[in-house]
């Protein structure tokens, strides 16, 4: 049977494969793709806490984490157009202005 | 009765006034406008205090009106008639109070009088004597500062406000010795005066500071009517000896009376002031300052403040009679001490200057053997006489064109007649020759010293004088002959070198000679009179009668008359061979006058029925009398039986007549020997004899010239540890330590961590996120990490025990099989009954013990959701059952 801990195993995985991408990656569209699996793992575990406690806390605070995550794609792609323009990379590991 | 109020702050306020007034303007007033302030300013000064002392004259109250109807206390210090001024409370903190406030009593008001009289005088000969400087408004600022802070020194009713006074003195005095202070060693004597007075100033402060402590005030006063008490009561041991076997009492090597260390920090203050051995090194070398700064600071009244200040607390040194032998003994060794110098100098002024360190030491000799009366009788005559002899040496100086040599002088008699017989009258005054003031307070301060042996109290209680304190004030005696015979000797040398014999200067120089001005010469013409008359304050009894007194006279008028005879044989009997030159026509004029002068004196005294001053009659000691309700005349040095360590005072000392005539006689003998001896041998100058006999005397008188090497036994001994101490500071301790461990250190090592912390800030976001996580990951763990702590608590022999509060918050959340299940094995078996269970994760288990001693409890928290468990142990005591 499929209960509330397999939901939370799931979003914890979810989590960690996009932290992973994160943080292995260097594409920076993989790494905005990565956060966004992140953030999708969080909705997951949110909605079955809220399924868990019986009420819609955990699914309102979902929406909201949808909507941020549009936002941030499209700031997120608005910024990685800009820096390519600017230093004609993808390369994350390339962006070290704020090194020392 | 009560003291009556009088504006005594206008006496220190008008020359500080003036002093404002030239240092502001002075350089833009005339010369003649500046000595107009300056001399102004200190005859009001003088003015105001006359007025105070002497204004019944004009129909007023004044200290003198006062004193005649004060009645006759016992007690010296606070029972004296006084006019008191407080201006203000300058000090309020805590318990301390103090208040500018001013005391003018018999004491203040030798004092008064004598600074503003000899102050004014040198005002007025540095008219001429500075007439050719060019920071002649500067020099007089610095003068009129001076004597605002002499004043105020004098007249100041607290010890703090004394201070204000006496350090403005040596400020002036460092000021006015680096007058001159293009040439390097004047303002390095400046200097030394001033570092050598702040050694003294320390013993000062340490004194206040620890009579503040004992007593809680330092208001004259104050400090005399509650003194006795707190300042003998207490006492202070050190190193502990153990228990003593009969007496059951403590020993201590060492028991000290806060008294004691009082009076010899305050001494050390007047070493440092009044140029005692060991700390008289900087007053020779003050002389590097203008002479009449010599003769006003550095002879008449500023080094004079140590004596002053003894005097004015004689209320505690005659407490401690060991202190004031010590101070007797320091001022009788420096009074021969000096004086041996003063024989090899060839310097006009250093002479002077050992001389008067010589004379202060006779001024401490007296205060220490309880003469207090005769040390301030003999700093009046002392500031005349040697006020005179400083500003005659100033004259020649200013003659001879800043010659100080004597072995360039000689004969100088022809050329400066009046600087001259003011400058022999001067010498007659300080070798003590009979009936000039310095005879009469030489003998004062002899007799003071032989008071132990030869004196009974009139009415007082006799102090038991143990021998050792006999001998003390006895080699005091005998030190203070020699030294007087001393005095004599290079007084007279001097006066020869300088006025008599052959001229040695360059006759560049003669025909050049600067002839003292009006304003130089009337000055000297007036100190050398009042060192001549001041003696009839201080006549001794046995010249105010008794039939014995006419024979005395006699021979002592023909002895002084032979003396002064003598001296004009030898100066001017004309050796043609060696072409010296022929006695002035004149001399006879001034002789006479001074012997009768001299004879009048004797018969004042003599009689003393005579009407001096409106109506009044001489009365023996008269300065004594005058004094005896600040400081008392003579005292018995001893412990009165029953309160150790008290001196006890006689009002008024009764020495037989005989032995008072012998004393007056042995001293009139070394002044004759003296200056006889010294005529002898120096009245032509440097002779070949003399030269052999320095030749002969090798070492010993290199030695001497040489001022015994003390200069260079400080450098050896201090100075140079000193300096070789603040090398090690500078370059170990400043530029090692501080510079370059703690600055430059403490900079690299914020430096190194800084460089560690930036090789963290790769720039790379992906590590950045890395190290988030990683926290994020340990944050977790700490949060959700099951733990358990424990709470005891031991009731007889029952312990309760539960989970403490963070396992509750942590674990009591889940409900039914996955909820946390605490338990304690109170028994050590390992294993948890079902009465060793804790209902709920926060409850109580209590467990029992029958029998006392260590238990060990052990705790086990157990959490299903996470799978773990915890232990936790701790050991308690089961105390026995009290029954």
């Amino acid at each position: 049977m499929i209960s509330s801990v397999h939901f939370l195993l799931l979003s914890a995985l979810m989590f960690m494969i996009g932290a992973a991408g994160v943080l292995l990656r260097r594409n920076i569209l993989v790494v905005l793709m990565s956060i966004e699996l992140m953030l999708n793992g969080a909705n997951l575990a949110l909605i079955t806490f809220s399924r868990i406690q019986a009420n819609t806390h955990g699914q309102t605070l979902a929406f909201l984490v949808v909507a941020i995550a549009a936002a941030e794609a499209a700031v997120g792609l608005a910024i990685v157009v800009a820096i390519f323009r600017g230093r004609r990379t993808t390369n994350v590991d390339d962006l070290d202005l704020m090194k020392n | 009765m009560k003291p009556i109020q009088f504006p005594l702050f206008l006496i220190p306020l008008l020359p500080l006034l003036g002093a404002a007034i030239l240092m502001i303007f002075g350089s833009r007033m005339r010369r003649q406008s500046v000595h107009l302030v300056a001399v102004g300013a200190v005859i009001a000064a003088f003015v105001v205090g006359f007025v105070a002392i002497f204004g019944h004259w004009f129909g007023d109250v004044s200290l003198w009106s006062l004193r005649a109807g004060w009645p006759v206390g016992t007690g010296h210090g606070y029972g004296a008639p006084r006019l008191v001024d407080t201006a203000y409370t300058w000090i309020a903190s805590g318990g301390l109070e103090i208040k500018a406030g001013f005391l003018l009593d018999p004491l203040a008001a030798v004092m008064v009088l004598v600074v503003t009289i000899v102050g004014s005088l040198i005002h007025i000969y540095s008219c001429g004597y500075m007439a050719g400087d060019r920071d002649y408004a500067r020099y007089f600022g610095y003068l009129n500062l001076f004597t605002g802070a002499m004043l105020l020194l004098v007249l100041a009713d607290n010890l703090v406000l004394m201070f204000v006074g006496w350090e403005g003195v040596g400020l002036c005095s460092y000021l006015l010795i680096g007058f001159w202070y293009e040439k390097d060693a004047n303002a390095s004597a400046g200097k030394k005066a001033f570092i050598v007075n702040r050694i003294g100033d320390f013993g000062f402060i340490l004194g206040m500071l620890l009579l503040w402590a004992t007593v809680g005030t330092l208001d004259y006063t104050e400090l005399a009517a509650g003194a006795p008490e707190a300042l003998l009561d207490k006492r202070w041991h050190f190193f502990y000896q153990g228990v003593d076997m009969l007496s059951g009492q403590k020993v201590y090597l060492l028991t000290l009376q806060p008294v004691q260390l009082i009076a010899v920090s305050l001494f050390i203050g007047a070493m440092g002031k009044s140029a005692q051995i060991p700390l008289y090194i900087w007053l020779p070398d003050a002389m590097a300052g203008p002479t009449p700064v010599s003769a006003l600071i550095h002879a008449a009244t500023m080094v004079t403040a140590g004596v002053y200040m003894v005097a004015r607390l004689n209320f505690i040194y005659i407490l401690t009679p060991g202190v004031m032998l010590f101070v007797a003994l320091v001022g009788a060794g420096t009074a021969l001490y000096a004086a041996t110098i003063a024989f090899t100098q060839n310097d006009i002024k250093k002479v002077l200057a050992y001389s008067t360190v010589s004379q202060l030491g006779f001024m401490f000799a007296a205060v220490g053997v309880g003469a207090f009366g005769a040390g301030i009788f003999h700093l009046a005559t002392h500031a005349f006489f040697k006020a005179c002899l400083f500003m005659c040496a100033g004259a020649v100086i200013h003659a001879l064109h800043e010659e100080q040599d004597v072995r360039e002088m000689g004969g100088l008699r022809r050329w400066l007649p009046v600087t001259h017989w003011t400058f022999l009258v001067s010498c007659i005054v300080i070798a003590g020759l009979p009936f000039f003031s310095g005879f009469f307070s030489k003998d004062m301060i002899i007799l003071g010293s032989m008071v132990n042996q030869l004196g009974k109290a009139n009415g007082a209680v006799m102090a038991v004088t143990p021998g050792w304190m006999k001998g003390i004030t006895f080699a005091v005696y005998g030190l203070l002959t020699v030294a007087s015979v001393c005095t004599a000797f290079y007084m007279f040398r001097l006066y020869a070198l300088t006025f008599l014999g052959k001229n040695r200067t360059n006759p560049e120089v003669i025909a050049k000679l600067h002839t003292p001005s009006n304003s130089m010469r009337w000055p000297l013409i007036v100190l050398a009179g009042g060192a001549t008359v001041l003696g009839v304050l201080g006549l001794p009894p046995v010249m105010t009668g008794g039939n014995g007194a006419y024979v005395f006279f006699g021979g002592t008028i023909l002895a002084a008359g032979f003396l002064i005879w003598m001296a004009f044989f030898f100066a001017n009997k004309v050796d043609p061979a060696h072409g010296e030159d022929t006695p002035p026509s004149t001399m006879w004029i001034v002789q006479v006058p001074v012997t009768i002068i001299a004879a009048v004196l004797v018969f004042l005294g003599a009689w003393a029925k005579w009407p001096l001053l409106l109506g009044k009659t001489i009365p023996a000691d008269y300065i004594n009398t005058w004094l005896a309700q600040s400081v008392p005349a003579y005292t018995f040095v001893g412990i009165k039986t029953g309160f150790a360590h008290q001196i006890t005072v006689a009002p008024y000392v009764q020495v037989s007549h005989s032995w008072e005539w012998i004393l007056m006689g042995i001293a009139t003998l070394g002044a004759i020997v003296g200056v006889g001896s010294a005529l002898v041998v120096y009245r032509r100058g440097p002779s070949q004899a003399i030269g052999s006999l320095v030749a002969s005397m090798g070492w010993l008188y290199r030695l001497v010239y040489d001022k015994y090497r003390i200069d260079e036994l400080y450098d050896f001994v201090i100075i140079r540890p000193l300096t070789w101490f603040a090398w090690f500071l500078r370059m170990g301790i400043d530029e090692f330590l501080v510079d370059k461990v703690l600055v430059t250190g403490v900079s690299y090592v914020v430096y190194g961590m800084g460089w560690i912390g930036t090789q963290f800030q790769t720039g790379r976001s992906r590590q950045y996120i890395a190290a988030l996580l990683v926290g994020l990951g340990v944050m977790i763990f700490m949060v959700a990490r099951p733990t358990s702590t424990m709470t005891l608590r031991v009731k007889g022999n029952v312990v309760h025990v539960r989970a403490g509060r963070a396992t509750d918050k942590v674990v009591g959340v889940a409900k039914g099989a996955n909820r946390t299940k605490v338990g304690v094995d109170c028994n050590g078996n390992g294993k948890i009954e079902p009465n060793e269970r804790a209902a709920t994760p926060t409850s109580w288990v209590n467990c029992r013990f029958d029998k006392p001693g260590k238990k060990k409890i052990r705790m086990i928290v157990e959490d299903k959701r996470f799978g773990t468990r915890s232990e936790t142990t701790r050991v308690v005591t089961i105390k026995k059952e009290r029954r």
